[in-house]
């Protein structure tokens, strides 16, 4: 544990020191700031981008790259962060936190592309990826190692089409993934090509021999699990995307402990068809105790209680999606218009409130590394 | 000496020019530095605009309530005559809320209103189903029922089941409860707006930090209201969002009225209004002062082509699909929609440097 505590520190102070000369050019940046989340980006010309930035909403690095990434992660004892391009994208990119530069990029093979997540294993030595076969139209898990040069070594099912985010349960060797159902081939762009025939799930993979443990379905073959956020008590909160008719009244959000079935939790009717039948982010707190969920087509943040499993209230975020735990208990969000919000749950109320604003469009999810 | 100084700045102040120089600049500097633009008093047209329709809408909806009242006060021997009066008022308030159906932000948003006025689509034919449900369940319905109740019983999609569907026109006291719960929220919903319209637009729009979202968002909703016309109003009833791709009339919106292509041609009208509007600013007028005579040429023949393709449809949209030359019909009217969908998007957003939703439009 204080080894791990030491890493970070170090880590965050090689991050600070490497963003402060990469940035200095000049501009009013503050010493003590630590750069310590992450998040791809867009400029307003349709430019992609890498990038970190502060608590306090400062912007860190800002390193162009070809592919529009997703989710990002990283590994504490290698200096590095990933970020995964999404679907279909073929690229994750490596940045050495230490020289802050682009020290690699990894190319998806030539019959594979990413989905936008993974996660780095508990003794840091693999990155895992969620890809997609599709000359056989299967998921896959891709397994990098991580040394000098990265590369692939293995793979695995994820026992699903369409697999998203992924992510480590406490036993450091099961992975939960959620298989989101749907089918595409890079030939067709991101265009769906089995909406008739979807079917998601949940899938919870052994790591070390590649074995399906347990797998949950969803009640409604258009309900695509896509996103995933695992408490420390391995508690899994889903968030669903809905492919059905707007009016639908389909739960967008699950809880999962590993034996049980899903339990899909209720909404106000009035809230839920607000949502457009869309999440984005699903943030567990740091003590297990609610999820914040990401709600970018209705414009809100909506927060659920994981002891009573219940709806508990929302926030209006325009174009809402990045959501982090900080260790207060408090999140962290950003939006597509750039800003950088707090998120409380105080006085039985969701407050926010905007920290910065950066003339950038945020992408899908961020990290706190 | 120091009270020379004073005099002379006081008459220098006092100078009306330099006055209202002197003004302007406090007010800019107050509001955040960004002088007014044509495209500000585009949005604050449109905007104005919705004010406008938002009453329109709690207009028509009030006097719904009477035409209901009427109807249900009559005798049996006039009843058909005030049933019928009672639904061409059902059409004027629904025709003042397809005109502002594409303004999903604000208020109505905000407080989980639209769904309250119109539940639709409604594949499941829930509106029936649960009216029926509610019906068993209560004896007496009175408005405060009905807004505890489902949203998919409590606006104008259940006041059309109530007035056209012979099955249930015998329902007054549902029919009367609904009508009010309609009309209260209508006005609610004007009322917020106009509260917020002048923090929210007017002094918001000056803002550089803010203004790119109220342009997303307006700008958003225009595109949002025509891949609803696309994607719902004529591929749902067309049978492209089914598994079996065979048309349905039964998803057309508004089929128990035949008035599915009514509404969209309003929906087609309001967005007319936008783009030409004889009382205030319109976007032709600021695509032109763009030099984009042009596109805005392009945007208005589009408009033309697809009032045209909706009038060359003799029958209601629920009959239409099921029979080849007039679903042909419907068929190039949702390639126009698109058509309009594509040029809004692709060039009239460019031009105006609209910055759209990114994680909303464009996510995984």
């Amino acid at each position: 544990m204080q080894r791990r505590r030491f890493l970070q520190t170090a880590f965050y102070g090689a991050a600070s020191t490497f963003l402060w000369n990469a940035y200095g050019c000049g501009q009013a940046q503050n010493e003590n700031a630590q750069f310590n989340l992450i998040s791809g980006c867009d400029d307003q010309q349709g430019n992609h981008f890498v990038s970190a930035f502060s608590h306090k909403g400062e912007q860190g690095f800002q390193i162009p790259v070809p592919q529009r990434v997703h989710d990002s992660c990283a590994s504490v004892k290698h200096a590095k962060v990933f970020f995964f391009a999404r679907r279909p994208g073929t690229e994750v990119y490596v940045i050495d936190t230490v020289s802050g530069k682009l020290q690699q990029t990894i190319y998806a093979h030539p019959d594979r592309h990413f989905y936008g997540h993974g996660f780095v294993s508990d003794d840091q030595r693999y990155l895992f990826l969620t890809e997609n076969d599709f000359q056989h139209g299967q998921g896959v898990i891709g397994v990098y190692e991580l040394g000098e040069t990265i590369t692939k070594v293995s793979e695995m099912s994820s026992f699903g089409i369409g697999p998203h985010q992924i992510s480590l349960l406490s036993d450091k060797k099961t992975a939960v993934v959620a298989n989101g159902g749907l089918l595409t081939h890079p030939d067709k762009g991101r265009d769906v090509l089995n909406l008739n025939t979807m079917q998601s799930n949940l899938s919870y993979v052994d790591i070390h021999s590649g074995k399906l443990l347990e797998q949950q379905l969803p009640p409604h073959s258009l309900m695509s699990i896509r996103h995933l956020s695992v408490s420390k008590q391995d508690q899994v909160v889903v968030g669903v995307q809905y492919q059905g008719e707007k009016s639908d009244l389909i739960p967008l959000v699950g809880v999962h402990r590993r034996g049980d079935s899903i339990q899909w939790l209720a909404c106000p009717e009035q809230v839920l068809l607000q949502l457009n039948q869309y999440t984005a982010s699903v943030s567990v707190n740091a003590q297990g105790s609610h999820a914040l969920i990401s709600c970018p087509r209705g414009n809100r943040v909506t927060l659920w209680n994981l002891q009573q499993r219940r709806f508990v209230d929302y926030a209006p975020i325009k174009d809402v999606a990045g959501l982090v735990a900080l260790e207060s208990g408090e999140w962290i969000a950003t939006s597509g218009y750039g800003e950088v919000i707090n998120i409380q749950w105080k006085q039985n109320k969701l407050s926010t409130s905007i920290i910065s604003k950066l003339p950038v469009r945020w992408d899908n999810h961020a990290t706190l590394i | 000496m120091t009270w020379s100084l004073f005099y002379n700045l006081f008459n220098w102040v006092a100078d009306p020019v330099k006055y209202s120089t002197i003004l302007l600049f406090v007010i800019f500097s107050l509001v955040g530095c960004e002088q007014p633009s044509e495209k500000n008093n585009w949005i604050l047209s449109v905007t104005d605009r919705i004010q406008s329709d938002y009453g329109q809408l709690a207009l028509e909806s009030e006097i719904l309530v009477s035409s209901l009242q009427q109807y249900c006060n009559t005798d049996q021997d006039k009843k058909q005559s005030a049933l019928n009066k009672a639904q061409n008022q059902w059409r004027s308030a629904m025709a003042a809320w397809q005109q502002i159906q594409w303004v999903r932000f604000g208020p109505i948003s905000e407080n989980n209103d639209d769904w309250k006025i119109q539940f639709w689509p409604d594949k499941k034919n829930l509106v029936a189903r649960k009216t029926q449900q509610f019906l068993v369940e209560n004896e007496e319905v009175t408005q405060k029922k009905i807004a505890e109740a489902s949203v998919v019983i409590q606006g104008i999609s259940e006041l059309e089941l109530l007035l056209f569907d012979p099955n249930y026109i015998s329902q007054c006291q549902l029919l009367q409860a609904v009508g009010e719960n309609l009309s209260l929220t209508t006005k609610q919903i004007h009322q917020a707006w106009i509260e917020s319209h002048d923090e929210k637009w007017v002094q918001s729009i000056h803002q550089p930090e803010q203004k790119a979202e109220m342009e997303g968002q307006l700008f958003g909703a225009l595109l949002a209201q025509m891949e609803r016309i696309k994607l719902d109003k004529l591929g749902g009833p067309l049978g492209l969002k089914n598994r079996n791709k065979k048309p349905n009339g039964y998803f057309s919106e508004s089929w128990r009225s035949n008035h599915s292509l009514a509404n969209i041609e309003t929906n087609i009208n309001a967005f007319q209004g936008v783009l030409v509007d004889p009382k205030r600013y319109d976007l032709v007028e600021l695509l032109l002062s763009l030099s984009q005579k042009e596109l805005a040429n392009r945007l208005l023949d589009k408009v033309s082509q697809i009032q045209d393709a909706i009038a060359a449809i003799q029958k209601p949209l629920n009959k239409a699909v099921h029979q080849e030359s007039t679903k042909q019909q419907v068929a190039h009217l949702y390639g126009q929609i698109g058509d309009l969908n594509s040029l809004l998007k692709n060039d009239v957003a460019k031009v105006l440097n609209i910055t759209l939703g990114f994680n909303a439009n464009d996510g995984d």
